[in-house]
């Protein structure tokens, strides 16, 4: 501001030398053109004959272009300095509204982190899978209770997600087992995408339901009444992960999502224990195009999905 | 000081800066780079927030004053979960229908309840148990609406659903009304076990509305007719018979007939393929044969038949035909004030012989099965002496007898005599039809053969008119065999139907053509042989229009479907 006002002083004090120099010049015969010299001129020549800069030497005696290239100089700073003033105060307040959005969604990423949880993708050819924590408003009314297990996925390009839910008999390690089963798949696709597969046990009309619902499908089928899930503690629940964390999965790897099973080996009809078999079910999750190979491991074809593979 | 140097010492001096401008440079640079550096974040930070908000129930408000609403997670297929928020003074219904659901219009009998203002949550529960078909709405957790109906209601196994709504929260105006489920029930197949019929959008059907509307807004009647307002490829009845173009190769020229749902119930419709079709052949003085339009040398595309038609809202002739299937340009406007009837024109470009055949077609709200056909002279065209309708593709549907009076000979009043039918093969006496034709032989072409008009049975369709009616004798197309090699577009899967032309008593003749192969094919048709084509011909000038109808064996009511009746029908007893 102190340098705005001294410049406007020396426009002041110096008008009247430049006029009378300028009068004295031939070589400007135009009068809007020695007008706007004045403007520039005056603010660089003293009356003393100095710059502002400086006294001028003898030897340099400046003439009316040169000293209006000076002055030229000195208006292209002063605009320099402002500018750079004007973009500096501009910063200023992007960087505090920023900061302020910023803040404002770290605080929700946060909050919603500690209730959903991250889903973190580091390798973009992979499956990451992280749980979220069901509340209590996912539970709608006209189900009478429910047990809720919620998984985010990400599903890289040209997987093809596909559910199969195993009931009936189940093993602790495979989809192997007696009993029915039900698939949902999606064709793979260009594009990594994030899907939201929950698993719930649903209590409705004194019936268990077991339900799977994903982006690729849904479904539901009637648990035996012989099994209760008023309460979990007798049964060996096992969900892919847990809380808080991320787990990730070669696309040729089959993903056992969720099971549920008893203690104790399911027993035959006669009474005697089945072999490596309980009562539950499984959730697994495999690519489209390894869906052969799961299907010869599912069917006990082969030992593993990798020995399928292969 | 030469120039070069005095312009080369500006350019310096304007960029020459000492400590002021190094300290607001640095300011500058201090400014921004934290900018620069936190905005990085944002993009991801939003998308990380906006993923983890997809698994959550939150609902965000953007805008105070509309409909905020999202589509919450689902634990059950059976619920449906959607949380809203109404800003006060909103005065909105949240409306239930079970019956009349169509994409033409809301539906106009449905259940409703004043929406609450504020945050709340809605939730739509649907089962079948022994007891019927339950259909439960809940605002947070209580019961608002509720349409029960018994086992009989539907018989289904399986449904179709949609919405407006997303998984993220949106700002929906609050005049507007927003569809938050549409979920359609295919219906069981009448014929074949453990197969579902796909019910058209356009089409009335069961299953579960859900929409949330302003009070004041009530819907409209679903209208009787679709344009390209609602059908991109087809004009009608909405729930009735339909025309519709094609730019398969050997069905360009032709005007395709969709029959009503009801008539053939069961037949899948594949895309750009029609049930049957209709040729217009004008008739010039001189020339031996009618023209096919089907046959003709395409005028855009060089070596490829087919002359390209247009439908249009006037007789008016129009220079452009549109070469696109689905570019109709058929509005409203075609249909009668009172919106009982509906008029398209059919425009055709000059056949080589220089004929412009216009067919008016016709649509009458009482008969949703039947369409008109009255065929016109462009006024640049040369004179027909009459013009043929010749129906194409007849032998997918196994047509097999001509329904007649018992004896001309009698006397009387045709339409007070019995009826009884006379079969194809009755009409080629000098051709052994006890052989089986062999696939991929060349099909023998039967000769046209004159329908003895006097014996057809008279009716009154406005004006004084005959009935023809083709019948077939497969009840059952479920347990037919088609032969190996036949494209799924000509194996008819539908209820057993006939056809039938209302043709009026003066100047009109109708013909047949008797066929033992399969529409295009050498492949034979199982049963022996059936009708392969129809041929009307009017005299020209026509004044009166013939109508066509493919209307089923059992009579439907004005195209409601009936599941017992298809049932019953399906059987073929």
């Amino acid at each position: 501001m102190r340098c705005l006002r001294r410049c406007a002083a020396n426009r002041a004090e110096f008008r009247g030398e430049y006029d009378t120099r300028i009068r004295c010049s031939k070589r400007i015969p135009n009068v809007m053109a020695r007008l706007e010299i004045g403007i520039l001129g005056a603010q660089i020549l003293r009356a003393d004959g100095n710059t502002p800069y400086g006294r001028r030497s003898s030897k340099d005696d400046l003439s009316l272009s040169e000293a209006l290239l000076s002055g030229k100089r000195l208006l292209a700073r002063r605009l320099w300095r402002i500018t750079l003033i004007i973009i500096a105060i501009v910063g200023i307040g992007f960087s505090f509204a920023a900061n302020r959005t910023v803040r404002e969604l770290r605080l929700t990423h946060a909050e919603l982190r500690k209730r959903v949880g991250l889903l973190e993708v580091e390798e973009a050819n992979k499956i990451a899978i992280t749980h979220v924590t069901a509340s209590e408003d996912m539970i709608p009314p006209g189900v009478s209770k429910a047990h809720v297990w919620q998984y985010r996925i990400y599903i890289p390009p040209n997987y093809g997600p596909c559910y199969q839910t195993k009931q009936g008999l189940v093993k602790a390690d495979s989809p192997q087992g007696k009993g029915g089963s039900s698939t949902n798949w999606s064709s793979p696709q260009a594009e990594p995408m994030e899907s939201l597969a929950t698993m719930a046990l649903i209590q409705t009309d004194d019936k268990w339901l077991l339900c799977r619902t994903t982006d690729s499908g849904s479904s539901s089928s009637v648990l035996p009444s012989e099994m209760q899930f008023d309460s979990l503690d007798d049964l060996v629940i096992e969900p892919i992960v847990e809380q808080g964390q991320t787990l990730v999965f070669d696309v040729d790897e089959p993903i056992c999502l969720f099971r549920l099973r008893e203690k104790e080996l399911a027993k035959d009809r006669r009474g005697n224990p089945e072999k490596d078999l309980f009562r539950g079910f499984a959730v697994y999750l495999f690519g489209y195009k390894h869906q052969d190979a799961y299907k010869a491991w599912a069917s006990g074809q082969a030992r593993s999905m990798k020995e399928a593979l292969q | 000081m030469n120039e070069e140097t005095k312009s080369r010492s500006v350019a310096v001096s304007l960029f020459r800066f000492g400590l002021l401008e190094l300290l607001l440079l640095t300011a500058v640079v201090a400014t921004w780079l934290p900018f620069a550096l936190t905005r990085r974040q944002i993009p991801e930070l939003e998308s990380q927030i906006q993923a983890m908000r997809l698994a959550s129930t939150d609902l965000v408000i953007s805008d105070g004053t509309e409909l905020n609403l999202r589509v919450l997670p689902s634990i059950w297929n059976n619920i449906s979960s959607w949380k809203y928020f109404a800003p006060p003074g909103a005065d909105l219904e949240l409306r239930l229908a079970t019956e009349g659901i169509n994409s033409v219009e809301f539906p106009t009998e449905y259940e409703a309840v004043s929406l609450p203002v504020g945050e709340h949550s809605i939730h739509l529960k649907v089962t079948q148990d022994d007891g019927g078909h339950h259909s439960e709405v809940f605002i947070d957790d209580e019961i608002v609406l509720q349409k029960h109906h018994g086992p009989a209601w539907m018989d289904s196994y399986g449904s179709s659903s949609s919405g407006d709504a997303s998984m993220q929260s949106i700002a929906y105006p609050i005049n507007d009304p927003l569809n938050l489920k549409l979920q359609r029930y295919s219906i069981k197949h009448p014929l074949k076990k453990y197969e579902s019929v796909e019910i058209p959008d356009e089409y009335d059907n069961k299953g579960n509305y859900l929409w949330i509307s302003p009070r004041s807004l009530v819907p409209d009647d679903p209208p009787q007719f679709v344009t390209q307002k609602y059908s991109q490829d087809s004009l009608g009845h909405r729930q009735g018979v339909r025309i519709l173009r094609s730019n398969q190769m050997g069905m360009i020229g032709l005007i395709g007939l969709q029959p009503s749902l009801s008539s053939s119930f069961g037949d899948a419709m594949h895309w750009n393929h029609f049930q049957l079709g209709l040729s217009v052949r004008p008739v010039i003085d001189g020339l031996k044969d009618p023209e096919s339009p089907e046959e003709q040398p395409r005028p855009d595309i060089p070596n490829q038949k087919g002359l390209p038609f247009s439908f249009r809202e006037t007789i008016t002739p129009s220079d452009s035909f549109d070469l696109g299937i689905s570019a109709t340009k058929v509005t409203d406007k075609v249909i009668s004030e009172d919106g009982k009837s509906m008029r398209v024109f059919a425009h055709f470009p000059a056949f080589a012989s220089g004929a412009k055949p216009i067919v008016e077609i016709i649509f009458d709200a009482n008969h949703p099965e039947r369409v008109g056909f009255l065929p016109h002279a462009a006024p640049d065209s040369k004179p027909m002496v009459a013009c043929q309708l010749v129906t194409r593709f007849d032998a997918r549907f196994l047509w097999r007898e001509l329904e007649v009076t018992s004896d001309s000979s009698d006397g009387g009043d045709s339409e007070q005599k019995s009826l009884s039918t006379q079969s194809v093969a009755e009409f080629y006496p000098s051709v052994d039809f006890s052989a089986l034709p062999q696939p991929n032989s060349e099909a023998p072409m039967f000769d046209w053969r004159s329908v003895p008009l006097s014996r057809l049975p008279s009716a009154s369709n406005g004006v004084d008119s005959y009935r023809m009616s083709l019948l077939t004798d497969v009840p059952d197309t479920s347990k037919l065999k088609f032969p190996l090699g036949l494209g799924p577009h000509w194996q008819y899967a539908g209820i057993a139907n006939r056809q039938v032309w209302w043709l009026p008593k003066k100047n009109v003749t109708a013909e047949f053509r008797g066929t033992d192969r399969f529409p295009t094919t050498t492949l034979p048709l199982p049963g022996g042989p059936a009708f392969g084509n129809v041929r009307i011909t009017i005299a020209m000038p026509a004044t009166e229009p013939v109508w066509l109808e493919i209307v089923a064996e059992t009579d439907f009511s004005n195209g409601n479907l009936d599941q017992d009746e298809l049932s019953q029908d399906g059987s073929g007893e």
